[in-house]
């Protein structure tokens, strides 16, 4: 062992150090490495005849499951029972020949070679068995961490269809996901990435079905994240993005399994990391969030409507306000007569002009909102009562707004709850206020102009190489009439087939 | 993002449309029936004829080379020198033209809907999307196209629609009040704006894919036809509506639209329509932009084109609110010198260079080496 272990200060340098001979050396090398880790175990033992070999356990206590750490054990005395005779009789030479000859079944059991090894695999959750006498390690995988249950979907709950929501697991993720799509041309490509944290990240996509260009533009964007220090899946999204400052949302989320699914069928690519429940699929279309899983669940008639909805509900969260504010600022001559005396009677007395009046609800209303996501269960009641008398009675009574602006406000709320993704809201929330800011200074003209320009954007944008505005711009009617009608699943099924039949393997 | 810049033959012709329509559709039938009364629609017909021998000329310069513009074929029917001499008046028209509908766009606002907005800012706000869109490129501009076109054919027809209950046929006779005269000038009016300025896609149509050139011509001339059907509703309609008062009345279609009226919850549109049928003016301003843009580019030989978009657009934003403040003589300008310009700016380079090379064509392989 060379002296200098003693002086230089634990850290990666030991990490490129072979398996010693010697057990007291792994074992000085462990604990210098491990220095301050608390919850390292080693753990000596013996074998062999007379009790006299000696060996020694490593393991972080807090990753492995204890039964299973016996279990190694167990397994090694019982493989020496059944292959090289009774534990107490096995010499040294018998186990090193044994496990370099694979003579195990086991495939959780691995031979580590150098530290840098031995970390990882520590880390991992593996219990790594040092040998008196041999200059490897023995790891065997005995990871054992809380996971949550697999439970209804938070954020995506349906009425008809599975209930299973993907879980912070990456391997019983994918597990559910090839369990609902057993085929060979579902691939997951599994990388790791960062330093520090070394998370598992996975991507997968349905081979045939995927574009080979796409297939080829996510690697290259995905290139270098090996390198950088990944948390979460939705780290991904800043390399995959094309314009990171639009705030349309260019790949999308989900946390069913269904979905993941029927993404990977219409030849999606989705990623999943370690640790997190989402899966990000890409590349995305504009329409798409307009469509929940559930639409499949359902009579095409009755989906068909409600994404007629859903649509209607984008066009009055983003212009319900502006449109109100160019109405009464300019246009009044476009409201029913009646209607109009009926809304100048409920703003008489009302201090501010309808945009200021607007923005103020909007922004309380936009308070009371992060307010409630943020709150603990029990207090975010509290806070909804609170807002509601706030934004609907009080402020009705104390003339700051008219009933009229606070119908426009908690519709515009509503209808931004509808949207089935949570990211597209996201925008619509923030392009609001320009729009109305543009509606009160041009009234109809400034909503036309923020408009086009928005639609100006969507068309320039694309994801992973597909123009976002896919079957609209450039206009593809029957792609379009599946967009907006839902189509029978026998229509869609063999529109499935036809696809990949068409596509040549790639 | 490096995408192909080449755009398919339906996209082409969608633009064509638009071009044609977007304008012209609010602002044709009231000097039309202005001069010709009745008989608008003859004029309207004649005036189609000759766009329709315009599209023949460039299409018969497209068929010739696919892959030129309207530069490059001068360049290569009558030489480097000559041909960029020639491209100065159309370049210099083309500004005019994109000033002149953005001004068309201002004062439409300042007599209708925004009577207190002052007409630079309606302008600058036009020029801020038209640049951005001609910045975005062509394949943009394309994809772009499908939506809006059928806003606004959607709007139109239901503004014809909904004021079915007001149509008199009886205001479509006489045709014929003063004989051909006013006919013959009202269809010189119609060919000045919008027919004559079909050959500005003179400059664009190589921007067509490769593999759907062939189909570029049935196409256009759909569109075309569409065209003429589009502007001939709009004139009969306005014309068994108003019947006589179209003359006088401008913006016809939005004259229409005023007047709808069905049990008291669909009145007084006439807002909704107007910002839709600014989406024409908005669009037929983009492609026009971009078409100088790119021939500006192409004729100084400028490598990048994007660069110029801005500079040029803010060029034309000044031309349009310094050219015509007055109503009076913008009307002066597109009835009486604007078809003038176009003969002599556009078609007449334009048909210098068809005539050349058909010459050519018809000489023998070698005549170009001796002309004489």
């Amino acid at each position: 062992m060379p002296n200098d272990l003693t002086t230089r200060p634990a850290g990666a340098e030991h990490a490129d150090l072979a398996v010693s001979r010697r057990l007291s050396d792994n074992i000085t090398i462990m604990n210098r490495l491990f220095a301050e880790c608390g919850d390292l175990k080693v753990y000596s033992w013996n074998y062999g005849a007379g009790l006299g070999s000696k060996a020694c356990s490593v393991f972080l206590d807090t990753l492995v499951n204890h039964r299973r750490h016996n279990d190694f054990k167990e397994a090694l005395q019982n493989l020496t029972t059944d292959r090289i005779g009774p534990t107490t009789s096995v010499t040294l030479a018998e186990l090193i020949a044994f496990f370099e000859h694979r003579g195990t079944a086991e495939p959780a059991v691995e031979l580590l070679g150098d530290f840098s090894r031995v970390v990882a695999s520590v880390l991992d959750g593996y219990v790594v068995v040092f040998v008196d006498g041999w200059n490897r390690a023995l790891g065997s995988l005995a990871l054992d961490i809380a996971k949550r249950p697999v439970s209804e979907p938070i954020t995506e709950p349906t009425v008809q269809g599975p209930h299973a929501s993907t879980i912070e697991d990456l391997d019983s993720n994918i597990g559910v996901i090839r369990n609902l799509l057993k085929t060979n041309r579902l691939k997951f490509r599994f990388f790791e990435s960062g330093g520090t944290v070394r998370r598992r990240i996975v991507y997968g996509y349905l081979d045939n079905a995927v574009k080979p260009a796409t297939l080829e533009r996510f690697r290259s964007r995905i290139d270098g994240i090996a390198a950088e220090d990944i948390l979460d899946v939705s780290y991904l999204e800043s390399w995959l993005v094309e314009s990171r400052w639009s705030p349309f949302p260019q790949v999308r989320y989900t946390e069913r399994p269904d979905t993941a699914v029927a993404a990977l069928l219409e030849g999606k690519i989705i990623a999943l990391a370690n640790g997190s429940p989402s899966v990000l699929i890409c590349p995305v279309s504009f329409m798409e969030f307009f469509v929940t899983s559930e639409d499949y669940y359902y009579g095409i008639v009755y989906s068909t409507l409600i994404r007629f909805l859903r649509m209607s509900a984008f066009i009055i969260a983003l212009l319900l306000p502006s449109t109100y504010i160019a109405l009464s600022t300019f246009h009044s001559e476009l409201i029913p007569t009646v209607l109009l005396l009926a809304i100048l009677n409920t703003r008489e007395g009302i201090p501010f002009p309808a945009m200021v009046e607007a923005l103020l609800m909007e922004f309380f209303f936009e308070l009371l909102r992060e307010a409630g996501i943020r709150l603990p269960r029990p207090i975010g009641s509290a806070v909804s009562i609170v807002g509601a008398l706030v934004i609907g009675q009080a402020a009705i009574q104390s003339q700051i707004a008219s009933p009229v602006m606070v119908i426009v406000v908690a519709l515009t709320g509503i209808a931004s709850f509808a949207l089935p993704q949570y990211n597209m809201a996201i925008a619509l929330r923030i392009l609001r206020f320009p729009l109305m800011f543009l509606a009160a200074s041009f009234g109809g003209l400034g909503i036309m102009v923020g408009f086009i320009l928005i639609y100006l954007h969507l068309t320039c944008l694309h994801s992973l190489g597909e123009p976002y505005l896919s079957p609209l711009a450039p206009l593809e009617v029957r792609k379009l009439r599946n967009s907006f009608f839902v189509p029978s699943r026998r229509k869609a099924l063999s529109g499935f087939r036809r696809r990949s039949a068409d596509r040549p393997p790639s | 993002m490096n995408q192909p810049s080449s755009i398919g033959s339906v996209q082409m012709a969608s633009l064509f449309l638009f071009f044609m329509t977007g304008s012209s559709i609010v602002l044709v039938p009231s000097p039309l029936t202005h001069e010709a009364g009745a008989g608008a629609w003859i004029s309207l017909l004649l005036a189609w004829c000759m766009g329709a021998v315009y599209l023949a000329c460039i299409l018969y310069l497209y068929r010739k080379h696919p892959d030129l513009s309207l530069v490059g074929s001068s360049r290569l029917a009558l030489g480097k020198l000559p041909a960029n001499l020639l491209m100065i008046p159309v370049v210099v028209l083309m500004f005019w033209n994109v000033a002149g509908i953005v001004s068309e766009i201002g004062l439409f606002f300042r007599s209708t809907m925004l009577k207190e907005t002052p007409t630079y800012v309606v302008n600058s706000l036009m020029f801020v999307m038209i640049s951005l869109t001609a910045r975005a490129g062509i394949v943009v501009i394309a994809r772009m196209s499908a939506l809006l076109l059928a806003m606004m054919v959607a709007f139109i027809v239901v503004v014809l629609l909904l004021v079915w209950n007001l149509y008199e046929p009886d205001f479509l006779l006489p045709i014929l009040p003063n004989g051909m005269g006013p006919v013959l000038h009202a269809a010189y009016i119609v060919y000045g704006f919008p027919y004559s300025e079909l050959i500005v896609f003179a400059f664009i149509l190589p921007l067509v894919r490769r593999e759907e050139s062939h189909k570029v011509r049935k196409h256009l001339y759909i569109a075309l036809s569409i065209n003429g059907l589009l502007l001939m509703l709009s004139v009969i309609g306005s014309l068994m509506v108003l019947g006589p008062l179209t003359g006088d009345l401008k913006y016809s279609l939005f004259q229409l639209a005023r007047l709808i009226f069905v049990r008291e919850i669909i009145e007084r549109i006439e807002s909704i329509i107007g910002f839709s049928l600014i989406v024409g003016f908005y669009f037929k301003a983009s492609i026009l932009l971009f078409i100088l843009v790119r021939t500006v580019a192409e004729w100084l030989n400028l490598r990048d084109e994007k660069l110029f978009t801005l500079p040029i657009a803010f060029v034309c934003l000044l031309l349009s609110v310094t050219t015509y403040t007055q109503e009076a003589s913008l009307d002066e300008m597109v009835n009486v010198v604007w078809p003038l310009l176009n003969n002599l700016c556009y078609v007449l380079p334009m048909l210098a260079v068809a005539a050349v090379t058909l010459v050519r064509r018809q000489s023998p392989p070698d005549a170009s080496r001796s002309p004489e």
